[in-house]
């Protein structure tokens, strides 16, 4: 008598064997095709593999629709605040995200083969979002809002979510002192204070001085910056009316937006410092040659402040992409990425306000009604 | 006890170099050969790793590439290997349910005698009892069976008091049953099982097999670690085995051993580092070919006289038995997989760190088997009536084996996304860049599905359940092979370095004896 099952045959190992090393064999070529980013168009007239590009779109935002060239993109892999979309033809790119309730940002981009765009979408609430902060509270905590032109005006233009209530009595001795209000009373008037001694400044050195007689030649001092701010390495600052962001990192660390590895407009020619450094492109899959693609960076930026003046600005909290303008009707997030325009999403709208970035929060002081402007929509 | 006299060894064995260990036994150029021997795994294996991280630094495209391959190539390695496993828990299954009595019937076996060698050192007697009652109750003529109760000096009362204990017990079951105590420090021995073992079966030839007339070739030795419980069968099995065998007395039987004697107390990091053990080996149970003898496992005497016994000198004496076998035979000797199953203790201590620390360590011990490819690289070199083909293929095959334990396991789960990390800002600009953790993770994915296989062979191969673990543990013990990428870095691959590592820098390992606790 015999077991009835006999060892794994020798000829049935082999047969395995040789089945998944064909397999490997086959497969692996697919797999490093894939994922350089070939593709191969099943629906083509005459089918071909096209060698594609990705897009990489961080967005703070929820819930957000992405459409590329119209149509939206459904296959994403999602990262952490972000989305890779691979399998995109090598040309330009219109690029919606959009959320509900939010501002949509809408960039034209370029996909080059086997390379993937970086780019940042931000998407600010349509309908401004305010918290106000008080003298008072009551015993609940709301906020009191003492019934006056400007709170009426202010939220006929934004909304909130925080506890508040309308008083209609101007009597304050049943009400708690909301000590948020006198710290941001007092940082407003440091503000505004160190603005006009500033303003005063250049004022005296922009006075007629002693000169030679032979001088000649604009004075470069107006093309001093009024006000510089600087984050990291980014330095943000004024230059005759516009604002300019400048890049002083090292290479390594210059921001994607800074460089591209397309042939730059003709008015930014000039300001191309350094096309040394080449990104190497493994292209040869099919071709076996590799294809060097000069990365071309500049050192400065100019914001687009869409023929408006400019009140103030500042860096955006917690992003280094995008800076906040106060421009005369109003606040607005703008985008330091040139490439193709700049989006521009109004944050806040009023003639007359001041801008205080502080704590990583926005406060705007509109006459004496001072609140945070939220950059997103709060969750209940 | 005098050692044993040099003419009954095979002409092979007889060389002063035979038993070799360690490379400071030797002088001179052996000395250099074989201290580059033991360097060479360790080096193999480290310049693997470093040059993973290298190329993800300096040509991170290729390096993609590479992990890309080598992902591909896991998921179909993984496959193979399930299949494996697959057939032989099919064969397994069929094995324990055959009736090996009346399989064995058509043989003549009365002549056979079976001498089971126990070697302990400080476990407990309930852990001993247990064994020894499961032996007790085989379905095999136990007249015919001579238990030898193997004991350290160096263990003290310990091994005095449970000697007499079991012997009054059991003594009266079994044909013989022989206390030795194995004698402590004595000059060139390493304090370990192989030391014992050996000391045993030269005890048992001496006062019972010659003795007793009892022929070398008709005794066939079962070592079994000491918490190692037996089948009822197992005996019938090794018999029909033994009968079957195109050669049998050049021939070693090697039984499946699953850790699930205290499966129900163990961990879960302990099951699946437990079970994972007992699937390896059913897989190579359907590849004899890439077998050697491990844990416990059967021989005839006469092969082992042949060769002097296991090695005293040396950790991993398992293994090393059927090295020092095929070397002596010329190649001449094989593994034959019984494909039935011994129960023994999977790894529990009282605390869960404690059990981490007993597995790592008893990881370390069983992954410094490496020192075995050194003894088959050296006498591979020496042994030229082993033929070239096979001493090139069994190189390579045990040169893989050790080096893919090490380094598949860190390259798969931490080295693969080395590229991403350290290519660079151009590459970090690619698609291939972006795709890689994808592709990667997508494949590592479909490899898992293989643990699917592993989930559903092991609740087929644990005992039933006591009253009082509930229902719920079935559940857990299902989903616990979600620890296997953890288990295969933590328990396989690291301490595996850890003992290649030793091995390279020549820091020698003793023997160190997995505490068992019931």
């Amino acid at each position: 008598m015999q077991p009835q099952i006999t060892p794994l045959a020798l000829w049935q190992r082999k047969t395995i064997f040789w089945s998944l090393l064909l397999a490997f064999v086959v497969s692996l070529p697919i797999f490093i095709f894939y994922a350089t980013g070939y593709r191969y168009d099943f629906f083509a007239e005459v089918p071909i593999i096209t060698a594609t590009g990705g897009m990489y779109i961080s967005a703070d935002a929820e819930d957000i629709a992405i459409y590329i060239n119209e149509k939206e993109v459904t296959n994403v892999r999602v990262f952490r605040q972000a989305s890779y979309i691979q399998g995109l033809m090598p040309q330009l790119q219109r690029v919606h995200v959009q959320a509900p309730s939010l501002h949509t940002w809408v960039k034209e981009l370029l996909v080059q083969p086997h390379i993937v765009t970086e780019t940042e979408a931000f998407n600010m609430p349509l309908i401004s979002q305010i918290r106000p902060v008080t003298e008072f509270s009551n015993a609940l905590g709301a906020s009191v809002i003492f019934a006056t032109t400007t709170s009426q005006q202010v939220f006929s233009k934004a909304t909130t979510s925080a506890l508040y209530v309308l008083a209609t009595s101007s009597a304050t001795s049943t009400l708690l002192v909301n000590s948020e209000f006198p710290k941001l009373k007092t940082a407003f008037a440091e503000k505004i204070a160190a603005d006009l001694t500033r303003e005063n400044f250049i004022k005296n050195i922009n006075k007629p001085n002693f000169t030679f007689a032979t001088t000649t030649g604009t004075s470069t001092l107006v093309e001093i910056a009024t006000t510089t701010k600087s984050r990291d390495d980014l330095r943000l600052y004024e230059k005759v009316g516009d604002i300019y962001v400048e890049n002083l990192a090292s290479e390594k660390n210059t921001p994607h937006y800074f460089c591209s590895t397309e042939p730059l407009p003709e008015f930014l020619q000039s300001e191309v410092v350094q096309a040394e450094n080449a990104i190497m492109i493994e292209d040869g899959l099919l071709e076996n040659d590799v294809v060097d693609l000069p990365k071309k960076c500049r050192t400065e930026i100019k914001i687009d402040r869409q023929n408006k003046t400019v009140i103030d600005f500042n860096f955006f909290p917690g992003n280094s992409n995008l800076i906040l303008l106060q421009l005369e009707d109003g606040i607005y997030v703008v985008e330091i990425d040139d490439r193709s325009w700049q989006n521009a999403q109004r944050l806040y709208a009023g003639d007359d306000l001041d801008m205080l970035v502080s704590g990583g929060r926005i406060l705007v002081r509109e006459k004496e009604f001072m609140f945070e402007v939220l950059t997103a929509i709060p969750v209940n | 006890m005098s050692a044993p006299a040099q003419n009954h060894l095979l002409p092979y064995a007889r060389r002063d170099d035979f038993h070799v260990g360690r490379a400071t036994e030797f002088t001179g150029k052996k000395r250099f050969f074989y201290r580059c021997l033991e360097m060479l795994p360790g080096l193999a294996s480290w310049i693997t790793l470093i040059g993973v991280v290298l190329l993800s630094i300096y040509v991170p495209f290729v390096a993609a590439y590479f992990v890309i391959a080598f992902a591909l190539f896991w998921v179909l390695k993984t496959a193979f290997l399930s299949y494996h496993l697959r057939y032989n828990w099919k064969r397994l299954r069929h094995h324990m349910s055959l009736d090996w009595t009346k399989m064995v019937s058509r043989f003549k076996y009365n002549h056979i005698h079976h001498v089971v060698i126990l070697p302990f050192y400080k476990e407990p007697a309930s852990v001993i009892g247990h064994s020894l009652e499961a032996l007790s109750k085989v379905n095999y003529d136990l007249k015919k069976i001579i238990v030898v109760l193997a004991g350290e000096e160096r263990a003290g009362e310990h091994t005095q008091i449970v000697s007499q204990q079991m012997q009054e017990i059991y003594s009266a079951k079994f044909g013989h049953f022989l206390v030795s105590v194995h004698p402590k420090d004595i000059p060139g021995e390493m304090a370990g099982k192989g030391s014992n073992a050996a000391f045993a079966a030269e005890k048992v030839r001496t006062e019972i097999l010659d003795p007793n007339n009892l022929s070398y070739e008709e005794t066939l030795v079962s070592i079994f670690d000491i918490d190692t419980v037996l089948y009822p069968d197992y005996f019938n099995c090794l018999v029909w085995h033994f009968f079957t065998a195109e050669n049998p007395l050049k021939s070693s039987f090697q039984p499946v051993p699953i850790f699930n004697n205290n499966i129900w107390e163990a961990p879960a990091i302990s099951r699946v580092v437990a079970m994972s053990s007992t699937f390896w080996e059913m897989v190579q149970q359907e590849r004899p070919e890439r077998m050697a003898t491990f844990s416990s496992h059967s021989v005839s005497f006469q092969a082992l006289y042949e060769v002097g016994y296991w090695q005293t000198n040396m950790v991993s004496e398992d293994s090393r038995i059927f090295w020092n076998l095929l070397v002596a035979n010329n190649g001449k000797y094989n593994v034959i997989p019984m494909s039935y199953p011994v129960s023994m203790d999977a790894n529990a201590a009282p605390k869960l760190w404690q059990t981490i620390v007993q597995i790592y360590k008893q990881h370390r011990r069983w992954t410094y088997g490496v020192e075995n490819l050194c003894y088959i690289l050296y006498h591979f070199s020496q042994n030229k009536n082993i033929p070239l083909k096979q001493r090139i293929i069994v190189s390579l095959q045990q040169a893989e084996g050790y080096w893919s334990l090490v380094t598949n396991p860190i390259m798969l789960f931490i080295l693969g996304w080395a590229p991403i990390f350290l290519g660079g800002q151009q590459f970090h600009q690619t698609v291939l860049s972006y795709n890689l953790p994808f592709v990667v993770r997508d494949l590592l994915i479909l490899a898992m599905f293989g643990l699917v296989i592993s989930s559903v062979i092991s609740l087929t191969l644990i005992p039933s359940r006591p009253e009082k673990a509930s229902r719920f543990r079935y559940f857990v013990m299902a989903i616990q092979w979600i620890m296997v990428p953890a288990t295969m870095i933590f328990f396989s691959a690291i301490p595996g370095l850890d003992a290649q590592t030793r091995l390279m820098l020549g820091k020698y390992m003793g023997f160190w004896v997995t505490p068992k606790s019931r």
